[in-house]
């Protein structure tokens, strides 16, 4: 990751308050398709209660999880979840390559005993934050007090 | 207009002056929510004595930060007339029924499409609260 040369990504955006896990999620993803259609590739950072939303058991049907977990492809959403948060970044994932990217803090998700994410969505430890940072042209918060 | 951006990979270098800020508020006013944060007003008289100090600033009010440009609002009218812009996200006026007539004379509602080239760009500061 990083380095000094040119960036990976056009945007990190960082979403640091619980309320984007929340409530707000739909706030995030206006974002999201407003960098996208902008022609901007984003990353997006996910700590707090944000880093919960792609827990696999919130994306997908029984049958679409296990087929993911076989093939390693990422599960789109179906069935009852198919509007969830996770079933949304997942299909971006898929549909997005290389231009988008969900990044769920391990930290945090380990903080609140998070299970496995969906595919296509790592971990990376707060240690790394930095590394993610370097490798963007531009990084924005959102939440704060 | 905006000036070319700076080097992406230049953060720490010294603002132009003709770069714009843009400033986000996602809450509501103290005297406007039911549960406040108590810091939204803060935020605003902030973007005035930016916009007052000359640099060119927007505002732009999105989720509940849009309730604070409803009607006569002194704190909104502070940064018109200190010569900053205001904008409204379109959609959340429209998820909390808020007609565009009913905005703070001088706010503009705009849609996110607008704002993003500013947002994303990276020689324009963003403070998101």
């Amino acid at each position: 990751m990083g380095g000094q040369g040119t960036p990976q990504w056009d945007v990190l955006l960082v979403v640091t308050s619980d309320r984007y896990g929340l409530e707000l999620f739909g706030s995030v993803r206006r974002l999201i398709g407003a960098a996208l259609r902008n022609g901007r590739s984003v990353q997006v950072w996910a700590c707090g209660y944000s880093a919960m939303l792609t827990q696999r058991g919130n994306a997908v049907s029984p049958a679409a999880d296990q087929e993911s977990r076989e093939t390693g492809a990422p599960a789109a959403g179906q069935g009852c979840c198919a509007g969830s948060a996770a079933a949304q970044i997942g299909q971006l994932i898929t549909e997005q390559g290389g231009r988008f990217s969900w990044l769920a803090c391990q930290t945090c998700s380990d903080d609140r005993g998070a299970g496995e994410h969906i595919a296509g969505v790592p971990s990376p430890s707060l240690t790394q934050f930095s590394d993610y940072v370097d490798a963007a042209a531009k990084t924005i918060y959102i939440g704060g007090g | 207009m905006l000036p070319e951006p700076a080097s992406p990979r230049e953060p720490c270098q010294p603002r132009q002056p003709g770069t714009p800020q843009l400033l986000v508020e996602t809450q509501c006013l103290e005297s406007q929510c039911r549960v406040p944060h108590g810091t939204a007003s803060r935020f605003l008289r902030a973007a005035r004595h930016l916009a007052a100090s000359g640099r060119p600033v927007i505002v732009f009010l999105i989720d509940d930060g849009v309730r604070s440009a409803v009607g006569p609002q002194p704190g909104v009218t502070g940064i018109l007339t200190a010569g900053g812009q205001v904008w409204a996200d379109r959609e959340s006026l429209a998820d909390r029924a808020i007609p565009a007539a009913q905005l703070t004379p001088g706010v503009v509602a705009a849609a996110l499409d607008k704002v993003a080239p500013l947002l994303f760009d990276p020689a324009v500061q963003v403070v998101w609260h």
